[in-house]
């Protein structure tokens, strides 16, 4: 009995630990109160507790910033997560391969705030025609010393053609150049639209206009001829994976050492065109979504991209020395209709859907206001973008008219029926995501208010991505990346374009996005697709949902970024300093 | 001995082979594959790079050719990656396996004293202590306690990093390179090993426990062999003897990496790969990890099978 009664007092002191280690944390989260408290006296400069959910929001407090990081005087270590060691312009595919390919390798063009082009490594003319692109080197080296020619150009441009290049570029969908193809196809030993004028010109034609050429010819990282040339035969590029870890370009800094999961450490290219950069020594250093926070604050780290929320924002704001910069991001997240299943044939039954969900609801749940409800499918920082559309509007009457319209009448059971055929969507969710968490308790709320039944199909994200391709699905939320030129939005609204998922067809759509792709002109373009995203948004061939935000946290010792949603940091790395 | 080794390994092979494919079925029949999960491509983009890749021929056919390169040593590229499957486990594995180690030895070293003694105190104050810590240690949640113990000890008291296996940016070398990395590693290692040596404490509480109740243990008692003797030498041998199989498993944990100690201390170990590897559907770097630990499964059954014999009379005679 007596050792019975011990092993119960054991169990039951167990508990009692665990129970105050929860209660330790919480009393160290309380720690914190006091601090908060301070802060919050100080909160007159940023207004009455109205949520800043855009733009930059300096330190309160810089003062704060630990030594750690004040005494490393000639180097500044970004937080990035892993990069996969892909450091070749022609190959990066993640995010943080771009960022250290960025780093190290220049550009004929720099993207400017607002998504057009500008003249970085080389000034660019367009033909009358506007199938030719003509490139005039400025005096740039790379990192070795020796000049960035026509010649390099040509060489990094061509090896996007060759049919063993597997790395992410499409090229022959953005920029078909006369003689690609045959090339390609080992008829040609060179592309006869890339023509080498002289050691400064390069001239590229394409077969017909293609306004997203000059992503291609202007924002693929130049690689030296003499150090790839080796790694490179037509027909054979596999020298050039032995090279990823031993880049070397034009861009603001150079590898110094790669540590795979832990740091790529870079130094100043002092050949750089731009003039040599004023920070010695940058690190990028894997961190995880976990201990982004806590890296900064221990001056570990001077820059990460911790994840958007109330609680982060406050949490920042309490540690004092950290500059952060809130931007829209570039993608929007939407729920796909299978455009080709019957019940949702007609775009009346897209609009209810539409109208019958309380988007604000879904994108406030998640997103604690750090983000919007959007209506098309682009950024509201492109020059594109237009707000003369519909609103969409939580409207539950509106959305049973529309459905009584489209002739889905209630049943005896109170499920709208129509042709005998009860209303049941079938939702395809990845989990874990937060979004889906969101979506299907207030979907299932609000669709069995309008009659409809809503189940939801949970997955892997490689699960719903196959039936998505298969077009075996009612209803599925997906999130899309936008470039910073909206034609990049053909493949997903264009009758059969490659990422037209949905099924969508509208001829008119599809004549004003052929309009768009054919010519250069901002301004005409402008309207065109005022009308593009009108129709899509009367259309619905998916319902928009939101556009987020993108979060960078720095530290305040490091000066000088000008990052927008367009313009990425890596831009800065030239310019920043320590102050 | 050596006839029964042997066949042993012989055995070996068929069901490795048996292994193989089932993972490759396995891995194969998951819904998507890496090319069509790159949104952004053109379709005739996508059905080139299905036939540079293989991707187009028959799943056996496909199984085949892996095989053939396998057994060549080839285990293929990552496609995460774009380097062989070898170099990507090389760069990450070791990291893995390094932490894992030094927390086998002392998790095992620690639950065997503490097992030990609590086993011949019995409902002792002791024993109900350990009882009690055990239990603590092992309801802990491994997440929240690794972000408390970052919380307490690197961003409060500084003893130690918030992350990372080395000071981003050193150039130590020699023993000042071991010591930035025990700077590093002795806060993980500590959470890890709290966390797993509770279990084994109380396997080996349970195996001395019983072995003390044995008739040779009160005959060598009786004898009046010294106490610690009968213990140390009479029951610990025999109390060890199921850890023989207990260590056998732990040989593939040495370096598949664990979540806790890569996502919540930062550690470059491979776990994380593996993870994204299964999430891409990078189905070589799959196939090799996953392999690698199969045959490393065998080997370590293997391994506790031939200790057995050398260790227990008893199984030899069967």
């Amino acid at each position: 009995m007596k050792k019975r009664l011990l092993t119960v007092l054991s169990l039951v002191l167990a508990f009692s630990l665990v129970l105050t280690a929860c209660g330790g944390g919480d009393s160290a989260e309380g720690n914190k109160t006091p601090d908060s408290g301070q802060t919050d006296s100080g909160k007159e400069t940023t207004g009455e507790g109205e949520l800043v959910t855009e733009g930059v929001i300096p330190a309160p407090d810089a003062s704060l910033n630990p030594e750690a990081a004040v005494n490393r005087k000639d180097t500044a270590i970004l937080g990035i997560t892993d990069p996969s060691g892909i450091f070749n312009p022609l190959y990066a595919e993640s995010t943080y391969d771009v960022y250290l390919v960025e780093s190290i390798f220049a550009q004929l063009l720099t993207i400017n705030k607002d998504g057009t082009f500008s003249p970085f490594m080389a000034d660019y003319k367009v033909s009358d025609d506007n199938k030719t692109f003509t490139f005039t080197l400025k005096d740039a080296k790379f990192s070795d010393g020796k000049p960035v020619t026509a010649e390099d150009v040509a060489f990094t441009i061509t090896a996007l053609y060759d049919k063993d290049y597997d790395g992410p570029s499409d090229v022959m969908q953005y920029a078909p150049l006369v003689g690609a193809k045959e090339y390609k196809e080992g008829k040609a030993t060179s592309i006869a639209g890339i023509k080498v004028i002289d050691p400064k010109t390069i001239e590229f034609t394409n077969t017909e206009v293609k306004v997203l050429a000059l992503n291609v010819f202007g924002g693929t990282g130049i690689l030296p001829k003499h150090v790839y040339g080796a790694a490179y035969k037509q027909g054979n590029m596999s020298g050039m994976k032995d090279l990823f870890a031993k880049p070397v370009g034009a861009g603001a800094y150079k590898l110094e050492k790669y540590l795979p999961g832990q740091e790529v450490r870079l130094v100043a290219n002092e050949n750089y065109f731009m003039g040599a950069p004023k920070i010695k020594n940058l690190i990028y250093k894997t961190t995880t979504e976990e201990t982004r926070m806590q890296l900064l604050q221990t001056g570990e780290t001077d820059f990460d991209d911790p994840s958007v929320s109330k609680d982060q924002m406050e949490e920042i704001k309490n540690i004092g020395f950290l500059d952060s910069v809130l931007n829209p991001t570039n993608g929007y997240g939407y729920i796909a209709f299978n455009n080709k299943d019957p019940k949702f044939a007609d775009k009346k039954v897209r609009q209810a859907l539409t109208f019958g969900l309380d988007r604000k609801q879904i994108v406030d749940t998640v997103y604690q206001g750090y983000a919007d409800v959007v209506n098309i499918p682009q950024s509201k920082v492109s020059w594109a973008y237009t707000d003369e559309v519909e609103k969409y509007e939580f409207n539950l009457d509106k959305a049973k008219t529309l459905l009584d319209e489209a002739g889905w009448k209630v049943g005896a059971d109170g499920i709208r029926e129509k042709d005998g055929k009860k209303f049941k969507i079938n939702f395809s969710a990845t989990t874990p995501n937060v979004v889906n968490e969101a979506i299907i308790p207030i979907a299932q709320k609000n669709y069995k208010d309008l009659g409809i039944e809503f189940v939801a199909d949970q997955m892997d994200f490689n699960a719903m991505l196959d039936k998505y391709n298969k077009g075996n699905y009612d209803m599925l939320f997906l999130a899309a990346g936008l470039t910073p030129d909206p034609q990049d939005s053909e493949g997903t609204f264009r009758t059969g374009g490659s990422q037209n998922k949905t099924g969508y067809s509208n001829p008119k759509v599809d004549e004003l996005l052929k309009k768009s792709g054919s010519t250069l002109d901002v301004e005409e373009r402008k309207g065109i697709f005022k009308e593009i995203y009108q129709q899509i948004n009367e259309d619905l061939p998916m319902m928009f949902v939101y556009q987020r935000r993108d979060l960078f946290t720095i530290n305040h010792r490091i000066q000088g970024f000008d990052i927008s949603p367009y313009r990425r940091f890596t831009n800065d790395l030239a310019t920043i300093q320590i102050q | 001995m050596k006839q029964y080794a042997i066949r042993r390994i012989l055995q070996i092979i068929p069901t490795i082979i048996g292994v193989s494919i089932v993972l490759f079925g396995v891995f194969a029949m998951a819904p998507g594959n890496f090319v069509d999960s790159k949104q952004t491509i053109s379709d005739a983009r996508k059905a080139e790079l299905k036939e540079k890749f293989g991707l187009d021929k028959p799943v056996h056919e496909r199984y085949f050719i892996w095989a053939k390169n396998t057994i060549q040593g080839d285990l293929g590229m990552s496609t995460q990656h774009q380097q062989p499957v070898t170099t990507v486990m090389n760069r990450y594995m070791w990291n893995s396996f390094i932490i894992a180690a030094i927390v086998l030895v002392l998790s095992w070293t620690i639950a065997i004293f503490v097992g030990v003694y609590s086993a011949i105190r019995q409902y002792s104050f002791f024993d109900g202590i350990i009882t009690f810590l055990v239990f603590a240690l092992m309801s802990l949640p491994s997440f929240f306690i690794g972000l408390l113990a970052i919380k307490f000890f690197a961003v409060d008291m500084k003893w130690a990093p918030v992350g990372g296996m080395y000071t981003t940016g050193s150039n130590a070398t020699g023993m000042a390179k071991v010591w930035d990395l025990v700077q590093h590693m002795w806060l993980p290692v500590s959470v890890l090993t709290a966390l797993s040596v509770g279990g084994l404490t109380r396997y080996f509480r349970t195996s001395m426990l019983e072995v003390v109740r044995q008739d040779y243990i009160r005959t060598a008692r009786a004898k009046g062999v010294k106490p610690s003797t009968v213990i140390f030498k009479h029951a610990l041998r025999n109390a060890l003897l199921p850890a023989i199989t207990l260590l056998g498993m732990e040989i593939p944990a040495l370096f598949s990496g664990a979540m806790i100690t890569e996502q919540v201390f930062n550690w470059p170990g491979i776990g994380k790969i593996n993870l994204a590897a299964l999430q891409s559907r990078d189905y070589f770097l799959l196939m090799g990890f996953t392999m690698f630990l199969a045959a490393l499964t065998l080997v370590g059954n293997f391994v506790s099978d031939m200790l057995y014999r050398i260790a227990d009379p008893r199984v030899r005679m069967k």
